[in-house]
């Protein structure tokens, strides 16, 4: 395989590592397998579409507001009514088709949209990578430190507990429930952040989600074959995200 | 489940209604029986063997999706039920490779199934004079939709009827087993493993024949057909679970509802879907108790 071809691919799956990393702790952390997750970053590509060349970086902060919203929507949904991993995965999977089928009635006028603007350029190994991809890898690398330093601190081994045995973790005090609003919460910013920097690169569309979720879900199930915990799980997923993106190409 | 003398008569008058219908809403009848089928078919593995699957679109569309293909290269209509039925044996060995995963898993496997088909079948282009397929699909003759009718309604008496049956019957009784406690079935002298692949291929083999009456209905079919859409239409037509008679009358309730819903906008019928399965297992525990 050619060197352009592979720095592409890596890029690829940095993207997908950032995402499955999000999917990945919201099934470790709250127990369920978030299928809404794809419409969040959905919701992203659409926040950078209408906000983007009005506001510039500003935009961010409509992004924040709106992901917070939807994972606190989300979770409050799932407490109210999902109980156990597979009903809250159902609910998860009717909140992700609402959220892109009213995406889908906003924007009648046109199926695929586009983001009109100005792309930096950057020649890495003689390959064009664009100033969002490199953003992205940005990202990856900022998760991936945060991550280091949450299972660090004292709120590292709370993690890993409720990551391991739920109940248990609750009858030793830790309040699980915080870390899950708070587990759904960041990572519904991640997904719509990683859609707000992917949305110059490819048509928006109220579907574009699915493709990444599934590949998410398949990376995230071949890391969990290792049976890790923590942090060495996250670097693992990020690995095989690159990998994967390596062998399949884009997804 | 129920009793007969209830759930017939009911069964009776929703295929014999349509025939004082008009054009449309016989065609719309049609379409109901056809995905009340699908939904029965869909029941058999999650009433009899509790293995709820977001991948029924694998049979379903599938051997749409392939009739069309055979179609396409000439093949006459009187094979497109050979392709059902390999489908459904195909189909039938994935769902019981699956089934080895506990049920959860079992859940989001097929869930990923049906969306890695979805995102597939678009690739799929044939070349004859021109291109063929992609986002367009695949094409078959029209027949009258009367001729369809009675292949709709067949099936979905035979379907209902297999079910009824199979309920009361021993093997039925063994399948319940094998759903409520694997090893408890194991060691009163149950083949688990044989009971999963009958159930797998019962499914199976009546879902791939919904799929072929669905692509004489259309007479089109292209990658939609595996959406999530088709994916989770039976889980909700069920919702309300209870006899046999109430996913078909689901089944019928959500087609013209849908219908009535997309006079108010396109597609506005998967609002309708996404809360109902939002609300879903609170509708299906309060279903459960009430049963």
């Amino acid at each position: 395989m050619e060197i352009e071809q592979l720095t592409i691919n890596f890029f690829s799956g940095v993207f997908l590592a950032v995402f499955a990393i999000g999917l990945s702790s919201n099934f470790r952390i709250v127990k369920f397998l978030n299928l809404a997750y794809g419409s969040f970053f959905t919701l992203g590509a659409y926040v950078a579409y209408h906000f983007f060349t009005k506001f510039g970086v500003l935009s961010l902060v409509i992004l924040l507001l709106v992901s917070s919203l939807s994972g606190a929507s989300l979770y409050i949904l799932m407490r109210l009514i999902g109980k156990g991993i597979l009903e809250a995965t159902i609910v998860s999977l009717g909140f992700g088709i609402l959220l892109e089928e009213l995406l889908r009635l906003c924007h009648t006028t046109g199926y695929f949209l586009i983001l009109d603007t100005p792309i930096k350029t950057y020649t890495i190994l003689g390959v064009e990578i664009s100033q969002w991809e490199v953003m992205q890898l940005g990202v990856l690398m900022i998760v991936l430190l945060t991550l280091t330093l949450v299972f660090k601190s004292r709120y590292g081994i709370k993690i890993k507990f409720i990551e391991e045995d739920v109940e248990l973790a609750s009858m030793y005090g830790v309040n699980h429930n915080f870390y899950e609003a708070l587990c759904i919460c960041n990572t519904s910013i991640l997904a719509t952040l990683l859609g707000f920097l992917s949305s110059p690169h490819q048509a928006i569309f109220p579907s574009m989600g699915w493709s990444i979720l599934v590949a998410g879900i398949i990376v995230f199930a071949i890391t969990s074959q290792f049976k890790l915990v923590g942090l060495k799980h996250y670097l693992v997923l990020a690995a095989v995200s690159i990998a994967y993106a390596e062998v399949v190409g884009w997804f | 489940m129920g009793k007969a003398w209830i759930q017939i008569p009911i069964l009776a008058i929703l295929l014999i209604l349509p025939l004082f219908t008009n054009f449309y809403y016989f065609w719309l009848f049609t379409l109901a029986s056809i995905f009340a089928s699908y939904t029965l078919s869909w029941y058999l593995m999650e009433r009899f063997c509790g293995r709820t699957s977001l991948g029924h679109t694998l049979p379903f569309g599938l051997t749409a999706y392939l009739s069309a293909i055979a179609y396409f290269f000439g093949y006459p209509l009187q094979f497109l039920p050979i392709i059902a039925l390999i489908v459904a044996l195909i189909s039938a060995i994935i769902f019981y490779i699956t089934s080895m995963l506990d049920r959860v898993k079992f859940v989001f496997a097929t869930f990923l199934y049906g969306v890695l088909l979805w995102e597939l079948a678009p690739f799929i282009v044939l070349k004859k004079d021109v291109l063929y397929g992609g986002e367009e699909g695949f094409s078959i003759t029209l027949l009258p939709t009367q001729t369809v009718y009675v292949f709709s309604s067949a099936l979905l008496i035979v379907t209902f009827a297999f079910s009824f049956i199979l309920h009361k019957s021993s093997l039925g009784l063994r399948m319940m087993a094998v759903r409520d406690d694997e090893e408890a079935a194991l060691a009163i002298g149950i083949d688990v493993k044989w009971i999963k692949l009958l159930n797998s291929f019962l499914s199976s083999l009546f879902t791939s024949f919904v799929g072929l009456v669905y692509i004489l209905h259309l007479s089109h079919v292209d990658p939609d057909v595996f959406s999530v859409e088709n994916a989770i239409f039976p889980f909700i037509a069920s919702v309300f679970a209870g006899g046999f008679i109430t996913p078909v009358l689901g089944s019928y309730l959500l087609i013209f509802a849908s219908n009535a819903l997309n006079t108010i906008s396109p597609q506005f019928h998967l609002v309708l879907y996404a809360l109902l399965l939002i609300v879903s297992p609170k509708l299906r525990r309060f279903s459960n108790a009430d049963s």
